[in-house]
């Protein structure tokens, strides 16, 4: 009998041993169905409005905080990413979140609002000399820095010339077309450029571009670099965990509705729920198989935007196979954007509105440019045509769960076809080193590229030797069209160029296109005053909680 | 025994040498470098330059570990490539809480572990020994990071009696000990039974037992008292390992503790501070590691008299 007992229970231990050492094929898993809403592209409602900021219901500014309000007096938000340096001059204090602690803690000249308009910041005034080399700004008295220094044309020309100093700091790549900055006085600056852009203003308005504290810098204060003129003064902080602000009384515009603002870290999105759901966080990125949950549950409100940045399937233009436009005609049509969206973020995103390479809400997107739709015959023709002879290609993706998992999804859509992929999937920096412009050989590349408002954010994407130019595409006619665009003045001129830049992109398909992610902050009922962009850099100045909500 | 610990402690230097140097080739063998995770779009290919000639990522890798070790010689372990704060201070400040966790989870694993162990050794084969072993078996089998998951939905999502992630209160340290603690409790308590079961039919039991000496003070004294060995060294290595970080559980509970501190270092590619926090922890483990073979002879006088007889037998040859 014990014998007997002894063998069943070997063999169990056997089968289940052998279940568990399963092969690892790559299979595309079901399209998850889902009853949460989904993005605008699909028609249904509504979390997502197709504009940027939104808190509840399609709004797109701040909401207003009503009159004779009590607020909270903390606010604590899950930042996203890690932060290990606060310092605008540190090529180390880069990442997604940077925008969030700048709008808090810091200024620039500008303000780039929601609209897509410039406000007065730093800056009261601008204006440009007619070839766009010249900028000068009227800079607003009476500001002061969180240490108590006047706010001075002077700290404008140090931030530039620090900046300069420490490449890859946020503003110096932002100012790298500036030859010199020059101080008219305290409150008057000036902005040589080392040709025309017509677009720098938007450089001196990006949430980054701050302004920081000479005397802060040259008196060797440990945390020079936490000194800003923002709404908040940065308190305290923990390298990759938190960070703390208290508000600033003397902020020059309008005060902030709480006094204290924590932003935390927590790498597992288990605790970070619990932790929103026992009230010990106000703000949490939710991730598409919550979202459903958390929309119905009255205790919360979901905040939710498309991001500008655009997922895509880059082909190695420099390959004999990928380079080859029959392939990539046979690849576009073999795709099917929606698919891929669905399997990579469970359907929770916008798919590409069009068949060129755009961001969600950049200028100048030609909307009639038609989008990649599947055609398998086609996608069969065009392969017959082309030069791919069943070798087995690279997919190389970003390990991120929605790349990677995008990269499954063009693996089995090419597959459908005939054609061969194994997917490679590399982190952050080993993605940017894997498909450096020198190093790059892999044939195709599932990521995502930044885009910001601006149409020349195109820029690093077609640029040969570019890093960012993920398919080494080297077109010197669109290049000479984007150049030309910069310095074109905002008109038809101006759209007609970047139409046509997006047309020659259509037509060459370096990159095919599928989606842009959204993402979804969950908050507490009650919350409100946040401006979220769909650069990610989201504003929480005026960030608030209502005490005694319903 | 002077000698033997300046033995062990100077034997650390080759250790320490290869650790980093294996430390520094594996950071240098994963694609990217600190400058990867810095490019942005604006920046142009002099700046990326300038960027490779600030963390000298121009020169060979043995160069840079040459110029590591040299630093390291003097006593400098660096800054931080990322912060730029001195590596000793970045530890300084995380290992306190790796520390407290450590010491908690093994006390929490000692204190119920040994007694556990004793008593299913003393009714081996019997029910009660059975449901141990399960109970250990579980223990051993059970990831921690599925255990720390599950004991965060309860205790902190279902129950809200514990906070979900550190907080700096006593509250915030009892899921990660128990998460900690657990395996700890299945492998000392299988150590410990399989110890006092080796010693359980020695003659000197037989004859403790038969001179009278109460049944309590022949488990306690005589038979614990004999099975110490491997129980310590499964403590001291379990202390070892613990004290080094444990990286899932403090990214499970965001414990700032200096495992989770060498996995962002590594994914960051900030090879002074990976390097630096290996090194520190591989001295705490050669330092717990001989603190265990300083005990094993203050538990067991046969080792101590070994120690002693070598001496001795070194004076009467000269």
């Amino acid at each position: 009998m014990k014998k007997t007992i002894c063998l069943i229970l070997s063999l169990v231990l056997c089968i289940g041993l052998l279940a568990g050492c399963g092969g690892t094929k790559t299979e595309t898993p079901a399209p998850a169905a889902t009853e949460a809403p989904s993005a605008g592209g699909k028609g249904e409602s509504a979390l997502i409005n197709t504009g940027g900021a939104i808190t509840e219901g399609n709004q797109t500014e701040a909401t207003p905080p009503p009159a004779e309000a009590e607020y909270y007096d903390e606010l604590r938000m899950y930042i996203g990413d890690k932060v290990a340096v606060i310092d605008p001059m540190s090529a180390n204090a880069g990442g997604t979140q940077l925008g969030i602690i700048d709008h808090l803690a810091y200024d620039s000249l500008v303000y780039y609002n929601i609209n897509g308009n410039y406000d007065p910041c730093l800056a009261l005034e601008w204006s440009t000399n007619d070839d766009a080399t010249e900028w000068t700004y009227k800079l607003r008295e009476g500001v002061k820095f969180h240490n108590g220094e006047p706010f001075t044309a002077d700290d404008v020309v140090f931030t530039f010339e620090t900046a300069m100093a420490n490449p890859g700091c946020a503003p110096s790549s932002l100012w790298n077309t500036v030859d010199h900055v020059e101080a008219n006085g305290d409150y008057e600056v000036t902005f040589y450029l080392k040709g025309g852009n017509v677009d720098f203003i938007y450089k001196t308005a990006d949430p980054t571009a701050v302004i920081v504290n000479r005397e802060a810098y040259e008196s060797g204060d440990e945390h020079a670099g936490w000194i800003g003129t923002g709404p908040f003064k940065i308190v305290d902080m923990v390298p990759n965990d938190s960070i703390t602000y208290e508000a600033n009384e003397d902020y020059w515009g309008e005060k902030p509705l709480c006094k204290k603002f924590i932003q935390r870290y927590i790498a597992e999105e288990t605790a970070r729920n619990i932790m929103l759901e026992n009230d010990e966080l106000d703000f949490v990125n939710v991730s598409g198989q919550y979202i459903k949950q958390y929309s119905e549950d009255p205790r919360f409100v979901i905040n939710s935007y498309v991001m500008n940045n655009l997922n895509f399937v880059g082909f190695n233009m420099s390959k004999p196979i990928t380079g080859d436009i029959n392939f990539r005609l046979a690849c576009a049509y073999a795709m099917d954007r929606e698919e891929i969206l669905d399997i990579a973020l469970d359907g929770y995103g916008q798919v590409a509105e069009t068949g060129a390479y755009w961001g969600f809400k950049t200028a100048y997107k030609d909307y009639d440019i038609p989008a990649w739709e599947q055609d398998l015959d086609k996608a069969k023709e065009y392969l017959e045509k082309s030069v791919y002879n069943g070798e087995t290609l690279t997919i190389c993706a970003l390990s991120m769960p929605q790349t990677s998992k995008a990269a499954q999804a063009v693996q089995n859509e090419l597959g459908a076809i005939g054609i061969k992929c194994e997917i490679e999937t590399f982190d952050s920096p080993g993605m940017t080193a894997a498909t450096a412009w020198d190093a790059n050989d892999k044939d195709l590349i599932v990521t995502s590229g930044a885009l910001s408002p601006l149409g020349d954010s195109i820029r690093a994407m077609v640029t040969p030797n570019n890093n960012f130019n993920k398919a080494k595409y080297d077109n010197p006619e669109v290049m000479d069209l984007v150049n030309q665009a910069a310095a074109t003045p905002d008109g038809p001129e101006r759209q007609a160029l970047y139409y046509k830049i997006q047309e020659i992109m259509h037509d060459e398909l370096p990159y095919y296109p599928t989606f842009h992610m959204a993402l979804y902050i969950a908050a507490q009922k009650g919350t409100g005053g946040t401006i979220f962009f769909p650069t990610n850099y989201h504003d929480y100045g005026l960030a608030y909680r209502l005490k005694n909500v319903d | 025994m002077l000698r033997y610990s300046a033995i062990r402690i100077l034997l650390l230097i080759p250790i320490i040498i290869c650790v980093t140097f294996i430390i520094y080739w594996l950071v240098d063998m994963a694609p990217g470098t600190i400058v990867d995770t810095m490019i942005n779009e604006d920046m142009t290919e002099e700046d990326i330059a300038a960027l490779y000639a600030k963390y000298d990522l121009d020169k060979p890798m043995i160069v840079r570990y040459g110029k590591y070790m040299w630093n390291l010689l003097h006593g400098d372990l660096g800054a931080s490539q990322v912060t730029g704060l001195s590596v000793w201070s970045q530890f300084a400040s995380r290992w306190p809480n790796t520390l407290w966790l450590a010491l908690f989870s093994i006390l929490l694993g000692t204190v119920v572990a040994i007694p556990l162990g004793i008593f299913a050794a003393k009714h081996a084969g019997s029910l009660w020994d059975n449901l141990t072993t399960a109970f250990t078996m579980i223990g051993i089998s059970m990831p921690s990071f599925w255990l720390g998951l599950m004991l965060l939905i309860w205790f902190a999502g279902n129950l809200k009696i514990f906070p979900a992630a550190y907080d700096g209160t006593w509250k915030s340290f009892v899921l990660p000990v128990f998460a900690n603690g657990f395996a700890m409790i299945a492998g000392i308590c299988r150590q410990t039974r399989s110890a006092i079961l080796e010693v359980s039919r020695a003659d000197f039991l037989r004859t403790a037992r038969a001179k009278g000496v109460p049944e309590r003070q022949v488990t306690y004294r005589h038979e614990l008292g004999n099975a110490w060995i491997p129980i310590i060294t499964q403590i001291g290595a379990l202390i070892g390992i613990t004290l080094g970080g444990s990286a899932v559980i403090e990214a499970v509970y965001s414990w700032p503790g200096v495992g989770y501190m060498l996995v962002e270092a590594i994914q960051r590619r900030d090879s002074v501070l990976a390097c630096g926090t290996v090194i520190l922890t591989c001295i705490i483990h050669a330092i717990v590691l001989l603190a265990v073979d300083l005990i094993y002879a203050a538990v067991d006088p046969r080792i101590k008299s070994a120690y002693i007889g070598k001496k001795k037998r070194r004076k009467v040859t000269a």
